[in-house]
């Protein structure tokens, strides 16, 4: 996954770096110059210097007196030669002991170092003078190595120095982007407690670059509730508009119909049934809010109480309910969704149990699994699947069994869960309920 | 015993009216959730069936305040509203039962009966119990012993009565203002008529007279 933090971190650090090394080269380059052009003014005067050792015999031939020379000339391999071309003959240092000293090929500063005795780098100055019309070539050399060797020990301690200070830079600037991005870090805590139900709107008191992203998500998010809402009410009116009605119907069909024309009676009670029928389901189906992350969570630790105080309140049966794991944590699952899947399931449990009834709920491989059973008649094998289709009833006496069950299905199918009919151990039925987190609950991305 | 029935459909108010009447209740019929609000405390009623989709106010707002207003009259609710979080809410803001549209009317008046019952103390027992007398709602006769006898509309109504109110003092005006609904005349010589009938059909002790007072039904003892 791709981070701000880590991206940020790398192009600055390899900036730095790069900046860092381009800085310390040119100052040591620049620092190398002047020190250069420091021992040239030395080597000049050095020339100078073997100039006045220079003087004239009986002869009055030039000769170069070894007593008003620098005791550094005398020392071998001393770092310091030079060699004087007067004429044919030639003197060198006896510095240079048996090695030759090349006179550059122009007067002035050589900028080449030249290898000398012993490994020695040499840098060289080429005066050119007159004395008794004879034209004097003096080279002067000095060694260069020792100022290289304190350059290159420097140009390591930079370095390293850099190095050092680069990487305690990183762990600072990791620091700061950590903090700086902190309101980023925050959002998306919220945006995941959100999802998971524990917060109904993201804090807008953030930073100024997060606040409209942060406003927006909670409009939408509000836009979101409003609509599921609005439709539910839609709903809520339509069913009402269509139910009271069918319930004069119904009553009027059942009041006057059953004697004077059973079979008139017959016929408009099973439409008006399958009406019924219909409009529950396809109002139940229209209501589920699968992929909606609404505010309003799923809470077993509230809701299951609740729900079973409901359904003993209707039913006013003593029945033995256990209950296994409704202290789960707020599911990322809409709660009127899930209290239909619940009711409708625990609704047909204390209708047709004998005396027990088991509810389990378990949270494993990110999945929520609940599982109801009861010890009544349970279902055929094969009317199960028939029942889950069709939202049939299996029983005229107790209304609206196989469609409480189709319900349940239709509301399964829509979270992209499962649902399976089966005998349960006392010989009653079973559900069995898995359903899935949403898409993006389960993939937690990584940041700092 | 006196119900308020408030509910916005004319067909299903003319429907359940007559049926609930013949059934032995007597009837208060309104359409509009504010009126509801405030006529509750008029009339001492035994319960209510209140529908949630009114015009003026909405059934579940209505419940509310009352119950806010410490009112412990036993609530059934009658709407089209069906899903489960629905009924939850219902039942938390204080109903005492929920009923679903359509509905079968018998499975309505199996529901007003277990509720009455359930707020008088009896639980679960399909017939009436008090002292030694058996009520039995759906063919509205009394059990004493092994006899079983008919009553009247009116015996029925008042027996009902007294027998979810075992030995409590109840005046004539209190006896009237449950039985009857706004549309009947109130005539106190009726009710001694039907007191009297009472005690030559289950004998004399069964409901004591207290003089300037009114009556106590005792159930004639084990």
């Amino acid at each position: 996954m791709n981070s701000i933090g880590r991206r940020l971190g790398i192009s600055l650090f390899v900036s730095l770096l790069l900046a860092g090394l381009l800085i310390s080269q040119g100052a040591l380059w620049w620092l190398e110059r002047d020190q250069r052009d420091a021992l040239s003014v030395t080597l000049r005067d050095d020339a100078a210097g073997v100039l006045t050792a220079i003087g004239r015999d009986q002869n009055n031939a030039l000769t170069l007196d070894p007593t008003r020379l620098h005791p550094a000339y005398r020392r071998p391999l001393s770092g310091r030669y030079f060699v004087v071309e007067v004429g044919d003959s030639r003197w060198r240092s006896r510095s240079l002991w048996d090695a030759t000293l090349p006179i550059p090929d122009a007067p002035g500063m050589d900028e080449t170092l030249q290898p000398g005795p012993g490994s020695q780098q040499l840098l060289r100055y080429r005066g050119e003078y007159r004395m008794n019309d004879q034209p004097v070539t003096i080279v002067v050399a000095q060694d260069y190595t020792p100022v290289l060797t304190a350059y290159n020990r420097t140009r390591t301690a930079v370095l390293i120095a850099w190095v050092v200070v680069l990487l305690a830079l990183a762990v600072v600037q990791q620091w700061l982007l950590r903090r700086g991005l902190s309101p980023l870090r925050e959002a998306r805590k919220e945006i995941e407690q959100l999802r998971g139900g524990q917060r109904r709107a993201l804090n807008e008191d953030v930073a100024m670059e997060l606040h409209p992203l942060v406003v927006e998500i909670n409009r939408l998010q509000r836009h979101t509730e409003q609509q599921l809402q609005r439709s539910r009410h839609a709903l809520g009116d339509l069913g009402h508009a269509l139910k009271t009605p069918l319930a004069v119907l119904k009553n009027r069909c059942n009041e006057q119909l059953k004697t004077t024309d059973p079979s008139l009676h017959a016929l408009l009670e099973e439409q008006l049934g399958q009406m019924e029928a219909n409009i529950r389901r396809a109002l139940g189906r229209a209501r589920v809010a699968a992929g909606v992350t609404a505010g309003n969570r799923f809470r077993p630790a509230d809701d299951v109480p609740l729900l079973l105080s409901t359904l003993e309140r209707a039913h006013h049966r003593s029945l033995d309910v256990v209950v296994e794991g409704e202290n789960l944590p707020a599911q990322p699952l809409e709660r009127d969704d899930m209290l239909e899947v619940l009711g409708n399931l625990l609704d047909n449990a204390f209708k047709w149990a004998e005396s027990r009834i088991h509810l389990s709920l378990d949270q494993r491989d990110g999945q929520l699994h609940l599982c109801v059973e009861d010890d009544g008649p349970g279902i055929a094998p094969e009317r199960r699947q028939q029942v889950l289709q069709r939202g049939q009833r299996l029983d005229e006496r107790t209304p609206g069994d196989g469609l409480g069950l189709a319900i349940v299905s239709d509301t399964v199918a829509a979270y992209g869960g499962e649902l399976s009919l089966a005998e349960s151990a006392w010989g009653g039925l079973r559900a069995d309920i898995s359903l899935p987190a949403p898409v993006g609950e389960s993939r937690r991305s990584s940041f700092p | 015993m006196r119900l308020m029935l408030v509910e916005d459909s004319v067909s299903l108010a003319d429907q359940l009216i007559p049926m609930l009447r013949e059934h032995g209740y007597a009837v208060d019929w309104l359409a509009d959730g504010r009126d509801a609000l405030v006529r509750v405390h008029d009339d001492p009623f035994d319960l209510v069936i209140l529908d949630l989709g009114l015009p003026g106010m909405d059934g579940l707002q209505v419940l509310r305040q009352w119950r806010a207003e410490g009112l412990g009259v036993p609530v059934l609710i009658l709407t089209a509203r069906d899903s489960w979080s629905e009924k939850i809410e219902g039942l938390q803001v204080g109903a005492d039962d929920y009923l679903t549209k359509p509905f079968h009317p018998d499975e309505l008046l199996l529901r007003v009966q277990a509720l009455l019952r359930r707020t008088h103390g009896n639980v679960n027992d399909a017939r009436l119990r008090a002292g030694s007398l058996l009520l039995d709602e759906q063919r509205q006769s009394v059990w004493q012993g092994e006899e079983e006898m008919t009553l009247t509309g009116a015996e029925f109504r008042m027996l009902r009565y007294f027998m979810h109110n075992p030995d409590r003092l109840l005046s004539k005006g209190q006896l009237a203002s449950h039985l009857y609904d706004n549309e009947h005349d109130r005539d106190s010589n009726v009710l001694e008529v039907h007191v009297n009938r009472l005690r030559r059909k289950l004998g004399k002790h069964v409901i004591e007279t207290r003089r300037g007072q009114g009556y106590v039904f005792t159930g004639g003892g084990e």
